[in-house]
């Protein structure tokens, strides 16, 4: 009889020690396929192979940026809608899931998200419709990711990108009262003094906020004093690839530990951006944002949750292997090493994101042109030329490209049509 | 009477049962649904009954407004669309055209096609290219010349309940739709009305 409860407990053991905590496969495969320059195979890989309910958010997201980068924009507006729709379905605390991870590891929770991380749906989204030149969606996307930043605005506040973007898709959707609200957020709240100050104060003098354009204008780099922009190329430019979250571990004795996702501090690489057009050196006003600091942020504004719960699923498989001991002391031993075993933190995130978004908008003159973006990121430099860019003064031109070490190696997405690249190391 | 078949089958029968009452719960169907009936709103996001309630207010507010000129006929309208400044995709080119269908299904006023004036010149092109007949072809600057531009916009407020200790999370949505009447000739807005509807919704915090 003893004999049984035993192999029953070692089964159930090996289950606690077995259950998922490793990325699923179909999203491993698809993500190497992505960083190997093989989107399409990538996409067909998250559509077909079957990916756990746990794990799908992941996969709409993983589809909405890869669809992104190949430039095939409607499909990443539907797997991001995906996104948000899942999400809004997944709001409430699921006892089952919360159940199950106190005596195993949040890896047996469905993934809902860091802050940035659904923030950045927005984010996305409001590229997307820019680029498809739908300004009143973009407008919407935006409306929905000031929802975030109102929740979440205090974690997320580092994001100087989105909140540059959502004024620029208001200004787009024509709504420059909405944008000129926002660069104001910008400067007074992000601190920040440069890189939109342009569109910020030719914005403002349209509204005839003289005040207002003035302070903006104090904060105008020498070379963009040119007057109003008579056509301009906004280029969505993402570098790199996001730092993972790895495991923090702290141990409280000799067989007891806690195990927490952490983002790894890494060195901030040096960055830096030239314009040539036609052949010549141009001027752009350039707004970076590395996202592994707001990705960082928002974790950490989890933190208290993420400790608290620690401490419970510590307590709960403490007392279960000791209440097990009492009556059989092998059956306690056995499971107080599969819950050993079971503590892992659960590092999973949205890994296709890139390290940097760059906003490089770069006034033009009405007609075709032919412009050339220099990348140096530490010892690496890139050239990407990006041919027949049509400038109409009416509207500003979008493009999005990305590059850099750990970016996939995608030279010709469809929205560079013979757009080349290279890769020199000096 | 047999014991230890009785007990053998009642478990039996219970797990059939059991098993036919999951089937019966798990089954797909589908239902049709009159659209003029009261509907169930699942959430507070807008949805096919308000924009039912919304042309219905506002088509009646037009018929019945005496603010429009008529004394040289049925005034004619151009739709310009209804600017969507809410969080969510509305598809507000569907309260436009329903209004349009209303009114002109009405009788009292006459609109012109914005969306196939491309379409309409092409096809004018295309006649006049040696292709048709000269006495099948239309006769041109006959095209109707609007008095008036119908435009509008919806917008939307949205309050959620602050983060407290509650068992239910509470969502206020309040959405404001504003169609206006401009005249072309005078840029004189001849007609504005506006339909409310607010709605709040709750969701268990707690769930399987």
């Amino acid at each position: 009889m003893l004999s049984r409860l035993r192999h029953r407990a070692a089964l159930l053991c090996a289950a606690i020690v077995l259950q998922g905590c490793a990325t699923n496969s179909s999203l491993y495969d698809a993500r190497n396929q992505f960083f190997s320059g093989q989107p399409q195979a990538a996409l067909t890989t998250l559509e077909t192979e079957s990916i756990s309910g746990r794990d799908r958010l992941l996969a709409h997201l993983d589809r909405g940026l890869i669809a992104h980068t190949a430039g095939d924009y409607e499909q990443s507006v539907l797997a991001f809608r995906a996104a948000t729709d899942m999400l809004a379905r997944l709001d409430f605390i699921s006892v089952r899931e919360q159940s199950a991870s106190l005596v195993t590891n949040d890896w047996v929770s469905t993934y809902k998200g860091e802050y940035s991380e659904r923030l950045w749906i927005h984010t996305f989204q409001m590229m997307n419709f820019l680029l498809l030149n739908r300004p009143d969606s973009a407008a919407v996307e935006a409306r929905q990711a000031l929802q975030v930043l109102d929740k979440h605005g205090d974690h997320l506040r580092k994001d100087v990108y989105t909140r540059a973007l959502i004024a620029m898709s208001f200004e787009a959707a024509g709504k420059p009262d909405s944008a000129h609200i926002e660069y104001k957020k910008l400067f007074q709240e992000a601190r920040l003094n440069s890189g939109v100050a342009r569109r910020a104060w030719q914005n403002a003098k349209r509204l005839g906020r003289e005040q207002d354009a003035n302070d903006f204008k104090d904060l105008i780099s020498g070379k963009a004093r040119v007057g109003d922009r008579k056509g301009e190329l906004v280029v969505f430019l993402q570098t790199g690839s996001i730092p993972h979250k790895t495991p923090g571990e702290i141990y409280i004795d000799a067989s007891t530990y806690a195990s927490f996702p952490i983002y790894p501090v890494i060195p901030r690489p040096n960055i830096k951006l030239a314009v040539n057009k036609d052949g010549e050196n141009h001027h752009a006003d350039v707004l970076t944002l590395q996202t592994v600091d707001v990705s960082r942020a928002a974790l950490a504004a989890r933190g208290k949750s993420i400790a608290t719960k620690q401490i419970l699923r510590v307590a709960a498989k403490k007392g279960i292997a000791h209440a097990l001991a009492r009556e059989d002391e092998l059956l306690g031993a056995l499971f107080s090493v599969a819950f050993l075993a079971s503590e892992v933190a659960d590092t999973r995130s949205w890994e296709t994101l890139p390290a940097h978004v760059t906003l490089v908008q770069i006034p033009l003159s009405e007609g075709n042109h032919s412009v050339e973006l220099q990348v140096r990121e530490d010892s690496n430099f890139y050239n990407v030329v990006i041919p027949n860019v049509e400038i109409d003064s009416r509207r500003t031109t979008y493009r999005s490209l990305r590059i850099g070490s750990g970016a996939p190696r995608l030279v010709n997405p469809n929205n560079l049509p013979s757009a080349s690249s290279t890769l020199r190391t000096p | 009477m047999n014991l230890s078949k009785l007990t053998l089958a009642t478990p039996m029968r219970a797990a059939v049962i059991a098993v036919a009452v999951l089937a019966t719960g798990c089954a797909a169907t589908t239902r049709t649904l009159d659209p003029n009936e009261d509907t169930i709103h699942y959430d507070a996001n807008y949805d096919f009954s308000d924009k039912k309630e919304i042309v219905a207010s506002l088509t009646d507010s037009l018929m019945n407004t005496p603010l429009l000129n008529r004394e040289s006929g049925k005034p004619i309208i151009v739709t310009y669309g209804i600017a969507n400044e809410t969080a969510e995709h509305i598809n507000t080119g569907g309260i436009s055209d329903d209004i349009r269908l209303s009114l002109i299904k009405a009788g009292e006023y006459r609109f012109v096609n914005r969306k196939q004036r491309d379409n309409v010149l092409a096809e004018a092109d295309f006649q006049y290219a040696g292709f048709v007949p000269p006495e099948q072809r239309i006769i041109e600057g006959r095209q109707l010349g609007a008095n008036y531009i119908l435009s509008g916009t919806l917008r939307s407020i949205e309050k959620n309940q602050p983060r407290q200790w509650r068992l239910n999370k509470r969502k206020l949505v309040y959405y404001s739709l504003n169609l206006e009447m401009t005249n072309i000739q005078t840029g004189e807005v001849s007609w504005a009305d506006n339909v409310e509807i607010a709605r709040e919704s709750s969701q268990p915090i707690l769930g399987w």
